[in-house]
């Protein structure tokens, strides 16, 4: 479901009125509604996708009932965990491995190209496989039971506040949720949930489609812009993909505490961190907890030699790179934040012992490194980010950063500066500027009405689709 | 529940009193604007009278002085022309201005990415209509792009969207951008980093039948009385773009007048701003040239009054 749309705004007070009218003693049939609702609002994207859903769930939830008697659990794992993957690779990989394997064939002289596909990749096809297969290894683990009921597991897997783009919750944080009595109505979670909502539509529309504006008509077009407008519209690329990202998955969060659930954080402040490996504990928490229990600690994590440990540090980046496209520049971009870590690791600067001028300049440092390595996420081609990255760094080009629209200039300057001193005072003070939490009610809802005010006057309700939607 | 209910019903409430306010506020700011976009936007869709009026997108605001055609014709003459709009925000202004003067002649500039190509997103040519929904015609504008319009409409702070700022500062400090009569001539030399060419033609074009609607129903509106031309680019253009309006012209005996590969006008660099826009000098050229087709097909006189 797409948060900023209409028919959000339509759709969920009829999916949380309904929700409600069932009795809290009805547990079952609450979560048959959920399964029920989220297949159906799966099934509007593109409805033969829905046994993508159902097949991931199916071949997942099976192989892990079946792992406890199995002879030979570890195949009956290799046979589960590829039966989950084989949507992802064919729907998401498929063309870039025919293109890349066509190009290599090419540079020896031999043509060989097997025709590309067509086909729209399923929606959250990333995010609900990698859910799956998290459940399939913490079961073989043994750090999570097999879940016997079916509804349950479908639920998990399928549930709709995150289907689309996350968090990637584990096992263990939603099926108990799901198992248990749940309260009839918990009014604290609900409250939580609508200042999620709320300020996860701000991030949305306020700033992440507000700075698109200028990063969609300079970085495509990167050759008629100065350097500085290109180092411009980087930086806005990075407020973009955070406020768009961690928007949605606010959003998301917000709407599964309003139905009474809590899903997994995802994003602490992560431009505020003072190592690229701080970095990582802080940006799509939910993805990077994934990879270090599943990629990373199988590997042999830190309890190996350091150059093993490196390697293993590569791999799991890599990883992260591949699973986020299926295209040379997303691998770059994670071996780029692979290495950089590796390099951290060395000089030992994963954390920050400086005082508040050592810590700002960390911040500084990290903050221009995941700029850069953005770059590479935001451009469909190498070529073109080194592009990127070349004209930035072409100091004979006019010094001037391009903008011809005053209003768009205001627009970005007010809404960024809005979510960086927010940011800032959480990270930094917290207690000093508490506006949707603070303790006199006159404060609270003046917050609430003035950001909803700044969301209908100066947010952009055309912009459509997540970021990450696309993964 | 029923406190949880009741305080996001009061919120609402909150927030739909705000509105109302500030759709009285932002209402007053628009009528009473005291130059800038605004003060513009309001001239054209309540006050505009005027013999000639010249319609498009930036090309348009740039390309067509309507100084040159009063003084060739003795005709006023204003540019409504807007950038990074096309034939929907022309239609809307043109039903508006219809409803207060009839115009003698209408010269429509045509921008294939603005007036015929298919693009993501048509919401993006609604923001300076929205003020007007009120209005029945614009209303169904609106509608057309989105049928969604007319639940969001119902918020006087989502009319304003996007545009309070530039209201607030043309009501206090205005900054006039055009001229008096509508018209932004770009001055300077081809700046050669902005000559954006477009390489490769698709081998197919895909039009939007939104926009094709409307080329059609301001023809209806205005018959003989339109003209529709295409002002000159730099690097030329692909004229299977321009195939929808060739054929309208062609169907109702409308004159087009296509200057997009004009000799005159390819690649010399004395007569653009950037690939796509002309400069000062080359709009006043363009704006001759122009007159001279007109007069030379009859579609106007010699002593400058239209004959059809």
């Amino acid at each position: 479901m797409i948060y900023n749309s209409f028919n959000f705004i339509v759709l969920f007070p009829l999916i949380f009125f309904l929700y409600y009218a069932i009795p809290a003693r009805y547990g079952k049939t609450r979560n048959i509604y959920l399964l029920f609702v989220s297949y159906l609002l799966y099934l509007q994207w593109k409805p033969v996708y829905g046994l993508i859903l159902l097949g991931v769930t199916a071949i997942t939830y099976f192989t892990a009932l079946s792992l406890d008697k199995a002879k030979h659990p570890k195949a009956l794992l290799t046979m589960g965990v590829l039966g989950a993957l084989l949507p992802l690779a064919f729907f998401k990989y498929f063309n870039f491995i025919n293109d890349s394997i066509s190009d290599v064939l090419a540079i020896a002289g031999l043509k060989f190209h097997l025709r590309g596909l067509n086909w729209a990749i399923p929606i959250g096809i990333s995010f609900f496989t990698f859910q799956a297969l998290g459940y399939l290894w913490d079961v073989y683990y043994k750090k999570q039971k097999a879940e016997k009921d079916f509804l349950i597991y479908a639920l998990f897997i399928s549930f709709f506040p995150s289907i689309l783009s996350g968090p990637i919750n584990k096992a263990s944080l939603i099926i108990p949720q799901l198992r248990r009595l749940r309260p009839y109505f918990d009014y604290g979670k609900a409250v939580g949930g609508m200042k999620m909502l709320l300020w996860g539509m701000f991030m949305k529309v306020v700033v992440a489609d507000r700075v698109a504006l200028y990063v969609d008509m300079v970085l495509p077009s990167y050759e008629n812009y100065t350097g500085l407008s290109c180092f411009v519209a980087s930086i806005l690329y990075t407020v973009q993909i955070y406020a768009d990202f961690a928007g949605y998955s606010l959003m998301a969060i917000g709407v599964g505490k309003i139905l009474g659930f809590e899903l997994t954080e995802n994003f602490r402040r992560p431009y505020f961190a003072v190592s690229v490996t701080d970095f990582w504990h802080r940006w799509h928490i939910s993805l990077s907890t994934w990879l270090k229990d599943y990629v990373y600690i199988p590997l042999g994590g830190s309890r190996c030699s350091k150059r093993r440990n490196y390697w293993n540090i590569f791999v799991t980046f890599l990883v992260s790179g591949i699973w986020h496209g299926a295209n040379w520049t997303f691998i770059i971009w994670g071996c780029m934040h692979g290495v950089c870590q590796i390099i951290e690791k060395m000089l030992n600067q994963q954390k920050c012992n400086y005082g508040w001028f050592g810590k700002s300049i960390k911040i500084i440092v990290t903050f221009l490194i995941v700029n850069f390595a953005w770059i590479f996420f935001r451009m469909p081609t190498t070529g073109d980010a080194f592009g990127v990255i070349g004209h930035i760094f072409d100091f004979t080009l006019p010094m001037t950063v391009e903008i011809n629209s005053k209003p768009i200039l205001a627009f970005i300057v007010m809404g960024t500066s809005i979510l960086f001193m927010k940011d800032w005072f959480d990270e930094f003070a917290p207690s000093r500027l508490q506006l949707f939490n603070n303790k006199r009610s006159v404060v609270r809802w003046t917050a609430y009405v003035v950001v909803m005010v700044m969301i209908l006057l100066s947010g952009v309700f055309d912009a459509g689709q997540f970021i990450y939607a696309n993964f | 529940m029923k406190r949880f209910i009741i305080k996001t019903v009061f919120f609402f409430a909150l927030i739909a009193c705000v509105d109302f306010i500030s759709g009285h506020v932002f209402d007053y700011l628009q009528n009473n604007a005291k130059g800038g976009m605004t003060f513009r936007d309001h001239f054209i869709c309540n006050e505009l009278k005027t013999d000639v009026l010249l319609c498009g997108s930036s090309r348009c605001v740039h390309h067509l002085n309507p100084q040159i055609i009063t003084d060739s014709l003795g005709m006023s003459s204003y540019n409504l022309g807007q950038d990074g709009n096309g034939i929907i925000l022309m239609y809307g202004r043109l039903q508006m201005i219809r409803q207060h003067t009839t115009p003698k002649l209408v010269i429509y500039d045509i921008a294939p990415e603005f007036d015929l190509l298919k693009r993501e997103d048509n919401h993006r040519y609604l923001t300076l209509l929205k003020p007007y929904y009120d209005n029945k015609e614009i209303r169904d504008v609106l509608l057309s792009v989105d049928s969604t319009e007319q639940y969001k409409m119902l918020s006087n702070m989502y009319r304003y969207n996007s545009h309070f700022l530039e209201m607030m500062s043309d009501y206090m400090r205005p900054i006039i951008k055009a001229k008096e009569n509508g018209f932004v001539p770009l001055l300077g030399d081809l700046d050669k980093s902005k000559i954006r060419r477009d390489n490769v033609y698709p081998k197919e074009y895909e039009f939007d039948p939104l926009k094709l609607y409307y080329l059609e129903k301001i023809a209806d509106s205005f018959g003989k009385k339109i003209v529709f031309c295409v002002s000159p680019y730099w690097y030329g253009k692909d004229t299977r773009q321009f195939a929808p309006i060739v054929e309208l012209c062609k169907k109702r005996g409308l004159e087009f007048i296509d200057f997009s590969n004009s000799p005159k006008y390819l690649h010399n660099n004395s007569l653009f701003k950037d690939g796509n826009h002309l400069n000062s000098l080359g709009a006043d050229e363009f704006t001759i040239d122009l007159i001279k087709e007109l007069r030379a097909r009859k579609v106007i006189s010699a002593s400058g009054e239209k004959i059809q």
